[in-house]
């Protein structure tokens, strides 16, 4: 990972956190792992999971592993759902999203049920449809963010 | 150890991040105000002036009263609460990313710096809610509309205590186990009581919006809404418990670990049971009799070596509770 590759990641997880501080209760970082994803970079895409993975519990209010589990549905998904279509495909990106919504439900409500939490199902489920119209969106300005900048070094 | 990890390099990196710039936010809205500040500054002058000559009388009443009950409490032998020490925190993010599933809010203070996890949050408005979960310079407080909020009140004429629980995002705050025949009124504060220790007594935290009795149970049912705005903080106080004194006798109480917080309850247990996800565990002795109540003791009471040992008990004062407050 060169330093340019570096500096993009880093502006990206930068930009990603403020917007989420607008955006409460939806991950936009997971549009950075889709497309790293998506350009086969095993090596930048266990690092960027790392940190994202961090900065995501951390900001958090549950206990260590919904978000564990749901970027590893996101790993799944993409290399399961590549037998299928073509990665970069946006009825991929867009079925993936909504995979990605329903595991968003289905985990953070398991998470809470195991630690003996309320949580408002309500919210959460609105949340849940939120991000997976978000991921679709954010995808593609990432992607086409990261072809603006870093040229055709990096194609998806 | 991840959530441990997850606080220590997750938490920072988040608050590192918007930490500057709310700065330059702060510095651009201060300087565009200072501008238009300058605009009627004569008035604002003769205002301000007239505020502080107002201010000043006040003072001097309040100088009087003061001395009056230092004076009354010397005659009654007791001792003046030990005093707990106002922090200012900056508000950096309300509930941020997939996993705040919470009602929270992630401040500028971390167990470094005075926010260790339980510790109280208010505003000058009223109670918001104390620490969750902390790193060394960032903090996630859970606000008291969550519905795993426990926080124990009583009512500030009728001094009927409860249980003040959460109800949810934007919702009304209902106070449990309030007895058929206790008198509690629409429009009375609701104070914290201090019991627990877990905030200092007689703090502001709601006030009553209705209330309405049962056939079918045997408590009334109180609702309250928050005084603090809880949807707009940008500042908020921590209240940092009184120093231990050297050479007081002191109690192992189970206190919250660090790493984990303190836990939100389930809002389906028993209010006092302290269970709920919270970690607790004998680490931090407290001052035996002081224990980070504000109640007041007398000064007869025997010197701590002298006393017995308190035994430990499920509603200890000073113990910092899994997820009541």
């Amino acid at each position: 990972m060169n330093f340019s590759n570096l500096a993009w990641w880093a502006c990206f997880i930068f930009a990603g956190v403020w917007l989420q501080q607008g955006l409460p209760g939806i991950d936009v970082l997971v549009a950075g792992l889709l497309v790293s994803l998506q350009e086969r970079r095993h090596y930048q895409t266990f690092w960027l999971l790392l940190v994202l993975l961090l900065v995501q519990e951390g900001a958090g209010t549950l206990a260590f592993g919904s978000t564990a589990l749901w970027y590893g549905a996101l790993v799944v998904f993409f290399n399961v759902g590549r037998w299928l279509f073509e990665a970069e495909n946006l009825a991929f990106v867009v079925l993936l999203s909504l995979g990605l919504g329903a595991c968003h439900f289905l985990f953070t409500l398991m998470m809470a049920s195991l630690q003996q939490l309320d949580i408002p199902q309500d919210r959460l489920f609105m949340e849940s449809v939120w991000q997976a119209c978000a991921i679709p969106p954010a995808w593609w300005l990432t992607h086409f963010v990261r072809r603006r900048c870093m040229g055709d070094a990096h194609p998806v | 150890m991840l959530d441990r990890l997850a606080e220590h390099a997750g938490l920072e990196f988040v608050g590192a991040i918007l930490k500057p710039g709310v700065w330059a936010r702060d510095q651009v809205v201060s300087s565009w105000n200072n501008y238009l500040d300058l605009v009627g500054v004569r008035e604002e002058n003769e205002a301000l002036r007239e505020q502080v000559r107002t201010l000043s009388q006040q003072v001097q009443v309040a100088s009087e009263e003061r001395a009056e009950l230092a004076r009354l409490r010397a005659l009654l032998e007791l001792e003046p609460p030990e005093g707990w020490r106002p922090l200012g925190a900056r508000v950096v993010a309300n509930r941020l990313g997939p996993q705040a599933a919470l009602e929270s809010a992630i401040i500028s203070r971390g167990y470094y710096s005075g926010a260790g996890p339980g510790t109280p949050v208010v505003t000058h408005e009223g109670v918001v809610g104390r620490v969750y979960r902390a790193g060394p310079y960032t903090a996630t407080v859970l606000l008291l509309t969550d519905p795993g909020s426990r926080m124990a009140v009583l009512s500030a004429v009728n001094r009927t205590s409860g249980i003040l629980v959460g109800t949810g995002p934007r919702g009304l705050l209902e106070m449990k186990y309030v007895p058929q025949n206790a008198r509690i009124e629409v429009g009375e504060l609701v104070l914290t009581s201090g019991l627990e220790g877990a905030f200092p007594k007689g703090v502001p935290v709601a006030r009553v919006e209705s209330v309405s009795q049962s056939d079918l149970s045997l408590f009334q049912t109180v609702y309250a809404s928050p005084l603090a705005d809880l949807e707009a903080l940008e500042e908020v106080l921590l209240l940092e418990r009184p120093p231990v004194q050297p050479g007081a006798r002191t109690l192992p109480l189970p206190t919250v670990n660090a790493t984990q917080g303190v836990g939100p309850g389930t809002g389906r247990g028993n209010a006092t049971s302290g269970h709920g996800g919270a970690h607790v565990q004998p680490v931090s002795p407290v001052q035996s009799g002081q224990q980070g109540t504000r109640a007041l003791r007398p000064q007869s009471t025997p010197p701590a070596s002298q006393a017995p040992a308190p035994q430990p008990s499920a509603q200890q004062p000073g113990r910092l509770p899994g997820n009541r407050q």
